[in-house]
């Protein structure tokens, strides 16, 4: 028998009955689908929790100076940030801070409000869009410009809508070049009540403060490339800025690494454990999937015994009738496959629009997906064509 | 039965026992016959008899516990599996008591099955099955489900696939058992056509036109054969 043929003949087979093959193609497609959407969901959950819980921080290290150690160097200054940026591994980006207090008298009440100094690339870090006018300009960050945004909380407060508007700090006019919208994520809430400034004009004007000098910040956010070892990072930065700032490296280290991934491991661990439930849910749901398939396979064969037979008394012998019954299953293996895939994906998509979170469909679960169905098909494929070959011929005679 | 007639088929000592809820049951026992060319045998008796247990054995379909099938003057009880798969496709002609079509397939694809596991290209397997479906007066027949024929037509594609592959030897149960008179009479005449084209026809059957039909009779009690074609 020719190889086309055998193909033929399990293509007619699965198409001869299509309900049967529906129902069995459905059964296993249902367990792949469900693996599919878990781990589409899983991925873009996790993202977005990331997200939500840290912001920018997910991938980005804080140094701050250490205060309780003997030997201190004195907080980070900007001008750490450029080597740090040519030393670090992975580092892509950098933002320095400055912060204090200001208020401002509005209607005879005194209002209080955080403000921040800012060099570099200040907009990932401050994650929160603009609601009116837009973001300070890298050029104005760097200049001495007296521009600044608002939160959107200090902006009602105040009464501001559109800008350009004036605000006076400490009796030093800023424009208001934007104002910005709720926060997207936790950490990026502090903007709401706040001013936030080029970092020279804010250190010369608008913090009543002494304690750093000219140059220096309160923090330095190194951002990372996403994936990178931040456990690394921390020990590049601390060897790279202690260089830098002549302290010893046997010394303990006059900075501070807010480690973000200290916190994130806690969150991880219970996104960990949410995505173990979840995975448990589809592999039961896989199992009950495997357990229909093959269930309906052995019950499709059985109701085939007739014809198999049929086949043998015309000259079929076992090797064509395993083949044929290989094949069968393999095709509707692989149709399960790739219509689980597409289910799977699609619920996914449906998820991820209605509960507005990413989703991540990469080639590797796409693949698996198919992999599955092929691999379950090729298996029950297998044993049923044993049992299919080895069935008397002599069935052939029984109406 | 005429001894000078080529013998396609022997059948020796040949018994077949069933298990059953009260012990083993004897379908066939100690049966000797032989199959010659160019002549219609039909093996009558009871129900119960073992007239299609016998049938099974000659045409491959089963094996006996004891005895010997010789098919084309092979010697088959080495056969493996595939080797008696081999030698029916190449040799035997089966046509089933309900004419054993597969449900949902065309006429023409149930008659070009043998066809296919011979390795037969498509084009000529069409060919041929054209061919033997106009032998049986189904010419017009090719592509219709096996659904849409009626019982008789049916009859007619099972003897076409059975004959699609010009066997030497046509096994057939009860071949007019569910037909009509009209039918039963075209059934008979196409095998009397087979026989006289040179082919054994071993049919089983009760029908007395049949049974007249035939050139030779054997008839089986309790799996014995009580007449007819001894070796």
């Amino acid at each position: 028998m020719k190889r086309l043929d055998v193909f033929r003949s399990a293509v007619w087979a699965l198409a001869a009955h299509p309900a049967r093959t529906g129902a069995l193609l459905l059964a296993l497609a249902a367990g792949i689908a469900a693996t599919t959407f878990v781990a589409s969901v899983i991925g873009g959950f996790s993202k977005e929790i990331d997200r939500l819980a840290f912001g920018a921080y997910s991938t980005a290290l804080v140094i701050r100076e250490n205060a309780f150690v003997v030997d201190r160097h004195g907080p980070p200054r900007l001008a750490d940030a450029r080597p740090l940026m040519q030393q670090v591994d992975g580092a892509t980006a950098f933002a320095a801070w400055a912060d204090g207090r200001a208020e401002v008298w509005r209607g005879g009440e005194s209002l209080r409000f955080d403000v921040y100094g800012v060099a570099g690339r200040y907009i990932d870090e401050l994650d929160t869009p603009i609601a009116a006018g837009r973001y300070l300009s890298h050029d104005e960050v760097g200049a001495d410009a007296r521009k600044c945004l608002v939160g959107h909380e200090l902006a009602t407060a105040l009464g501001l809508s559109a800008p350009p508007q004036t605000l006076r700090i400490r009796g030093v006019s800023c424009e208001i070049v934007g104002i910005l919208a709720e926060a997207r994520s936790r950490p990026a809430g502090r903007y709401s009540n706040a001013v936030i400034a080029p970092l020279a004009v804010t250190q010369r004007y608008f913090l009543d403060r002494d304690s750093l000098a000219p140059g220096e910040v309160d923090w330095i956010t190194l951002f990372m490339r996403p994936g990178s070892s931040m456990d690394e990072a921390e020990i590049e930065t601390d060897i790279a800025l202690r260089s830098v700032r002549g302290a010893p490296q046997s010394r303990p280290s006059p900075f501070s690494y807010g480690d973000p991934n200290a916190t994130l491991e806690q969150q991880k661990t219970q996104r960990d454990l949410l995505a173990r439930l979840l995975l448990t849910v589809a592999a039961l749901s896989l199992i009950a999937s495997l357990i229909a398939y093959a269930g309906m396979a052995g019950a499709a064969l059985a109701s085939r015994q007739r014809e198999v037979a049929l086949r043998m008394s015309a000259g079929a012998t076992g090797r064509d009738i395993r083949a044929q019954v290989t094949i069968e299953f393999l095709l509707s293996g692989l149709g399960a496959g790739l219509f689980g895939l597409g289910a799977g994906a699609s619920l996914a998509a449906v998820s991820a629009r209605v509960w507005n979170w990413p989703m991540i469909l990469n080639p590797a679960i796409a693949l698996s997906s198919v992999a599955l169905g092929l691999s379950v098909g090729l298996v029950v494929g297998i044993v049923l064509a044993g049992r299919a070959a080895g069935l008397p011929p002599s069935l052939a005679a029984r109406a | 039965m005429n001894p000078g007639d080529p013998i396609l088929a022997r059948v020796r000592g040949a018994t077949r026992t069933f298990p059953g809820r009260a012990g083993p049951v004897t379908a066939l026992s100690d049966v000797s016959l032989d199959i010659r060319a160019g002549r219609l045998l039909v093996v009558g008796g009871p129900s119960g008899g073992g007239k299609s247990t016998l049938l099974n054995l000659i045409g491959l379909l089963d094996r006996p516990d004891v005895g010997e099938i010789e098919i084309g003057g092979e010697a088959t009880g080495s056969l493996g599996a595939d080797g008696l798969a081999r030698l029916r496709r190449r040799v035997l002609g089966h046509l089933f008591q309900d004419a054993g079509l597969i449900p949902r397939m065309s006429a023409g694809a149930n008659v070009a099955l043998p066809l296919m596991y011979q390795g037969v290209a498509e084009g000529e397997r069409r060919e041929r099955a054209a061919k033997a479906l106009e032998d049986v007066g189904l010419g017009g027949r090719m592509v219709s489900r096996v659904e849409e024929l009626s019982g008789g037509e049916r009859h007619r594609v099972g003897l076409a696939r059975a004959l699609a592959s010009a066997p030497a030897i046509l096994v057939c149960d009860e071949p007019t058992a569910s037909l009509d008179a009209a039918n039963g009479e075209t059934m008979v005449r196409l095998l009397r056509e087979q026989v006289a084209m040179g082919r054994a026809v071993v049919c089983s059957s009760h029908d007395p036109l049949l049974l007249s039909a035939a050139d030779d009779r054997a008839t089986l009690v309790h799996g014995r054969l009580t007449e007819g074609a001894p070796p």
